[in-house]
């Protein structure tokens, strides 16, 4: 087990480093620097080179991300070029937010779906089934935006559970909205279709007809042998589903002005402030890595057919 | 003759589809058969020709719609702990190890003691030819027929009287599938059960049975000792079986 984390591990390292390379030349393909846009359209040409050269600017970027680097292993990530702040600091102050809606939407999608798959399998072609799956499709057909839209409309207009006063505020609103258009990305044929899959086929299996045919309690068959042979599959997946879950944020942090790392993100790249974007992609990278890890030890634990040694 | 152990008359399966509340398929009409202690008896019959249904009907885990099931001279009831079934597969739960699985009808039915119930578990591997080592192993370290044989074991764990066998040798590859026939056979003598075989491997059946009973559409079209249907068959139907079964009359 520690050597398959630790093999894990160095492949992850290598996986980052490319991925940090390729962000580094991406956005040294970009027009402009972090300059750009901030300074006063009368600057001398004399000032903005003075100006590039304190910020490094002037030396190649292989110098500059082979620095970068070697900042990196010593535990110095550099500091934001918009804000002036350490980037640890700086993402760390948003990190929080966004695992914590991460999490959060993570355990309502995944209780969702799984109930929904379960009930789905067990009444296979009843009224509840295609409830289920007509729901789950239609659910994902609706653009994220539109459901965002929506939860403002409805905890917000309607329900009013938002601060009175017409003021949108969008701190509170970002939770919601995250948490509904996530619904959009787990409680789909993805997760759901796949536990009522599980469900349905092994109610017909044979261990489960043998079961039975020795009189042992319906309740009991259901819970201690359909229900947890039909949840591995579903586990297996809840590493990656969760790093999913963060790692795709920006579009909707962005749109609703939550204080996470996706709009960091975006709010970076636009800035050309690298130091702080690459940041949050190795972060970002890091946790698909390591949520990849986590089902696969998770997997492990519930299946035992599967050895990882 | 002395009465037989099962007798089932008159029984109809059917089942509803999807949401409608109507029975669409009738898989067996009306079919009867007994079954006596120490010999056992064919249903065969190409594939959806409604022998596990009927099997089913006669284990509980399915309710006929007509029909009635004598099981010992009384009607069958919701339990019907004389009777084991056999499957295809050893029918195993495959997080459980082979101790657990062979041990769980024991515990279902009645406590006993760890120790006891060890010596139990022991004495049912023994008697299927498995090794007391295999109680610690999980099912996918087990060969295809070394699953069946501790599925066997399990289905003996409370002494039944009458063993439930559907298609118990047909996934098994020629060498596990005659030993397995072999076990069969002398469990069967050994402990004087009565058994329903269903099959359609003709091969296997008449290695096993005493008799059989042809089945075709839900409906059993013909019935009779091993020698008869084999010599002189009587109906169209079962002389097709035979030929496309390539088993040569003896
Ligand atoms: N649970 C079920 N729901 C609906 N129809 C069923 C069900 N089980 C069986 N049937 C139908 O009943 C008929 C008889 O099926 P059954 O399984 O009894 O046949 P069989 O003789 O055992 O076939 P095989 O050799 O393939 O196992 C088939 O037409 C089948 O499609
Ligand atoms: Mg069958």
């Amino acid at each position: 087990m520690r050597r398959i984390i630790l093999g894990c591990a160095a492949v992850c390292a290598v996986q980052l480093i490319l991925i940090s390379l390729l962000v580094f030349i991406l956005s040294e393909l970009m027009p402009g620097d972090a300059l750009t846009g901030r300074i006063s359209p009368s600057i001398t040409g004399e000032r903005l080179r003075e100006m590039r050269g304190q910020m490094g600017f002037d030396r190649p970027w292989g110098a500059r991300y082979a620095s970068w680097l070697s900042g990196i292993f010593k535990g110095d990530f550099g500091v934001s070029f918009s804000h002036k702040l350490p980037v640890a600091q700086l993402v760390g102050e948003k990190f929080g937010n966004t695992l914590l809606l991460g999490a959060f939407s993570f355990l309502i999608c995944y209780a969702l779906s799984v109930s929904f798959g379960v009930i789905a399998g067990r009444y296979r072609g009843s009224w509840p089934d295609r409830a289920v799956s007509s729901g789950s499709y239609a659910l994902m057909s609706i653009p994220q935006a539109v459901l965002g839209i929506l939860a403002i409309f409805i905890f917000g207009y309607t329900l009013k559970w938002l601060p009175p006063g017409g003021s949108v505020d969008s701190g509170v609103l970002g939770p919601l909205a995250l948490i509904m258009s996530r619904l959009r990305h787990l409680i789909l044929p993805a997760l759901t279709q796949l536990v009522r899959g599980e469900v349905a086929a092994g109610q017909e299996a044979e261990y489960i007809l043998s079961l039975r045919s020795r009189g042992v309690a319906p309740s009991r068959v259901f819970w201690a042998h359909i229900l947890r042979n039909s949840l591995i599959p579903a586990m297996s997946l809840s590493g990656s589903y969760l790093a999913a879950l963060l790692g795709g944020t920006a579009l909707v942090e962005t749109i609703f002005s939550y204080p996470g790392i996706g709009k960091l993100f975006v709010d970076s790249v636009l800035k050309r402030d690298y130091p702080t974007a690459n940041f949050i992609l190795l972060l970002t990278a890091f946790m698909a890595a390591a949520g990849t890890l986590l089902s696969d030890i998770i997997m492990n634990r519930l299946d035992p057919r599967i050895k990882m040694l | 003759m002395n009465p037989p152990l099962l007798a089932v008359s008159g029984i109809s399966v059917a089942y509803k589809r999807g949401l409608s509340s109507k029975y669409s398929v009738q898989a067996v009409r009306g079919v009867s058969f007994s079954a006596w202690r120490g010999r056992t008896l064919g249903l065969i019959g190409e594939s959806g020709s409604g022998k596990s249904s009927a099997l089913n009907a006669v284990a509980g885990l399915v309710k006929p719609i007509a029909g009635e099931i004598i099981f010992d001279g009384k009607p069958v009831g919701k339990r019907r702990p004389g009777m084991s079934m056999i499957f295809q597969s050893g029918a195993i739960d495959p997080k459980m190890r082979i101790a657990d699985v062979v041990a769980e009808p024991l515990r279902n039915h009645k406590r006993m003691p760890a120790k006891d119930e060890r010596a139990a578990v022991i004495k049912l591997l023994e008697m299927v030819g498995l090794p007391s080592a295999f109680m610690e192993r999980l099912p996918w370290e087990l060969s295809g027929g070394q699953l069946q044989r501790a599925g066997i074991a399990r289905a003996l764990a409370l002494r039944p009287s009458l063993l439930l066998a559907d298609e118990p040798v047909t996934a098994l590859d020629p060498d596990a599938k005659e030993q397995i026939l072999d076990l069969l056979a002398r469990l069967i003598k050994e402990f004087r059960m009565a058994c329903v075989f269903v099959t359609h491997d003709l091969e296997a059946a008449r290695y096993l049975c005493d008799a059989f009973c042809i089945m075709q559409n839900g409906e059993i079209v013909e019935r009779g000792g091993v020698y008869r249907i084999f010599n002189e068959p009587q109906q169209a139907y079962t002389k097709l079986l035979l030929e496309s079964g390539a088993v040569c009359a003896g």
